[in-house]
């Protein structure tokens, strides 16, 4: 005998309330269909991490470094967008990486946060730009100003990264400790404008089959 | 009572099964290193891979493939790293008693692991990246960090040499670095560091270590001495100026003083338990005649001696051989050599000298240099195995 309460049978309602379980049962699972890939934040840690320099280290470091620069008094309160060259990190740890990151990641949030406070030097494409100036001063191609006249912008400010690190091993792992360090240079007088620096460390424990 | 012997059988069946591991799968070999490596590489024991990455990319920057060499010896670095700290379920049947210490995913001895370190840093101040490269030099240096004997903890020179030389490019001087060096070379030859060098010559020569297996169950790893009939090595000049290198680093050396292996205890405990469960069997089996023999309890002396029979099957499947996977083309010597030399395009000749101070004429190689004037110093990897 089928029970119905305000019109719905009962077993419309056990269908329900199975179908409510299933549908709360798949939120908060990230990976559903068990792809073998899972598409995290950059700046998450996630379940396969390790012992060096990951995605969430260099998102969260540069963040940091770039609102810092954002709020430096100089930059805050200039008057004429300064020129800003943003300098290769140097890598004096035991993990080799991609220094661009560093550099596109923080010249990127200092240009879409900055609202024009920055202009920022294409440093990295002198030859190409150089190839292209001189392909004017041939008459190769169209010049719209006078190709001889430098224009080509110096920097007033240079922004520098070192990531530093000392490792420890022992029987049991290893341990790995990271200074970021970051500075803005006044190039006219080579004053350090802003320092800042973060520090990250990581351990690692060794599979007992391979110690 | 009568269905203990079936049972016994039954058993017996289910431990030989644990015991059986995956064929080797046949390749086709070509007897050229490279195409052989990337054949086992692809189609070999997923558990082999990264002992073939390693060999392969050595064999390709012997040949000056770089590029090549430097995308094999990332996969494996990367491996290596992910496997040291979870090795998965193939390093946990490794520690069983009845899976080989070779079914774990193979990254390398300490020596081996950082050798693969030392190469990728040598392609990295190839390719104009000198902080990578001493970023590979420090984790070579670690992997070598966990010998038993503090004396031979980080002990390469070669290693601290390097890492000297590219402070030196960034940060001035680093005279600490050239002590732990010097503190730490195995022969005569120490090459003095010399202001702004513009070529550093990096050398390999000789036939690495090999691994073999000891004990009565061959649950010992030990390693056999590699050989070299190179000493020297003479670089000549154009202008008749020539530099001499010797060896710094003796990987054999290396290999034999990192000291007991954690691994060792549980190969050891493997042995024991299959010489216990034989040792059993012996004498439930001599037991189980006995009974038979001289009473008339045939049923109990069947059921000892199945037992006994079992007990020896089960030692058959324990497995405490220790893993003898070996990075086979590594070299005996390392050496590192920086100099100043002028600018220009020019070819210079490589000689090997033997131990008595005769050229191996067999061995003499030219190698072109093109140095800039103002640039970075320049990484060149001369092998007594180059092609």
């Amino acid at each position: 005998m089928k029970i119905s309460y305000l019109g719905i049978t009962r077993d419309v309602r056990v269908i329900t309330a199975l179908l409510l379980l299933s549908l709360t049962a798949c939120a908060g699972v990230r990976n559903p269909h068990q792809t073998g890939v899972t598409v995290l934040d950059a700046s998450e840690t996630g379940t396969v991490a390790g012992s060096g320099i990951e995605s969430q280290d260099i998102v969260s470091i540069c963040d940091e470094m770039a609102r810092k620069l954002l709020n430096t008094p100089q930059i805050m309160n200039a008057v004429v967008p300064p020129t800003v060259f943003v300098k290769p990190v140097e890598n004096n740890t035991r993990f080799p990486i991609n220094s661009e990151i560093f550099t596109d990641y923080i010249q990127g949030r200092l240009l879409s946060q900055s609202n024009g406070k920055f202009t920022f030097l294409a440093r990295e494409n002198m030859a190409a730009l150089e190839d292209e100036r001189n392909l004017k001063r041939e008459g190769a191609v169209t010049a719209s100003s006078d190709p001889y006249v430098q224009e080509f912008l110096g920097a007033d400010y240079i922004i520098t990264g070192k990531l530093t690190g000392q490792s420890t091993r022992t029987s049991a792992g290893m341990s790995d400790f990271i200074l970021y360090n970051f500075q803005l240079i006044d190039t006219r007088t080579s004053a350090i404008i802003w320092g800042g620096q973060r520090t990250v460390k990581k351990q690692s424990v060794e599979e007992a089959v391979y110690r | 009572m009568k269905s203990l012997p079936v049972n016994l059988c039954l058993l017996v069946v289910l431990f030989t099964g644990c015991a059986s591991t995956p064929p080797a799968p046949s390749i086709a070999l070509t007897g050229d290193p490279v195409r052989d490596g990337y054949a086992r590489i692809q189609q070999g024991l997923p558990e082999d891979r990264i002992l073939w990455q390693y060999t392969t990319s050595l064999e390709l920057l012997r040949r000056g493939q770089v590029e090549e060499a430097a995308r094999l010896l990332d996969d494996a670095l990367l491996s290596q790293d992910a496997m040291a700290t979870d090795g998965g379920r193939q390093a946990r049947m490794a520690t069983k008693v009845f899976y080989p210490e070779s079914r774990k995913i193979y990254i390398g001895e300490p020596y081996e692991r950082a050798m693969a370190w030392f190469y990728r840093g040598v392609i990295y101040w190839m390719q104009g990246q000198p902080d990578n490269a001493r970023a590979c030099f420090r984790s070579a240096q670690l992997m070598d960090g966990d010998a038993e004997g503090d004396s031979y903890r980080a002990d390469f020179s070669v290693f601290d040499y390097m890492v000297g030389l590219i402070n030196r490019i960034y940060s001035g001087d680093d005279q600490n670095m050239f002590n732990f060096a010097r503190e730490n070379v195995t022969s005569d030859f120490f090459p003095e560091p010399i202001d702004n060098p513009n070529v550093i010559f990096i050398f390999e020569f000789g036939k690495g270590p090999r691994k073999f297996r000891t004990g009565s169950y061959g649950e010992e790893l030990k390693f056999r001495d590699g050989s070299s009939g190179v000493n020297s090595i003479r670089i000549t000049l154009p202008d008749g100026q020539a530099l001499v290198a010797g060896p710094m680093d003796n990987l054999s050396w290396q290999a034999k003083t990192r000291g007991g292996r954690l691994m060792d205890h549980v190969l050891g405990r493997k042995a024991v338990f299959k010489r216990a469960t034989s040792d059993i069997g012996d004498a439930a089996i001599m037991s189980g005649v006995i009974l038979g023999a001289e009473t008339k309890h045939d049923q109990t002396a069947l059921t000892v001696a199945a037992v006994g029979i079992l007990s020896k099957l089960i030692s058959a499947a324990a497995q405490p051989q220790a893993d003898t996977r070996d990075w086979s083309n590594l070299p005996q010597h390392l050496s590192v050599l920086p100099a100043r030399l002028p600018p220009g395009e020019y070819e210079t000749r490589v000689q090997f000298f033997d131990q008595g101070a005769q050229p191996i004429p067999a061995l003499t190689k030219t190698v072109s240099l093109a140095i800039n004037p103002g640039a970075k110093p320049l990484a060149v990897f001369i092998s007594e195995f180059s092609r």
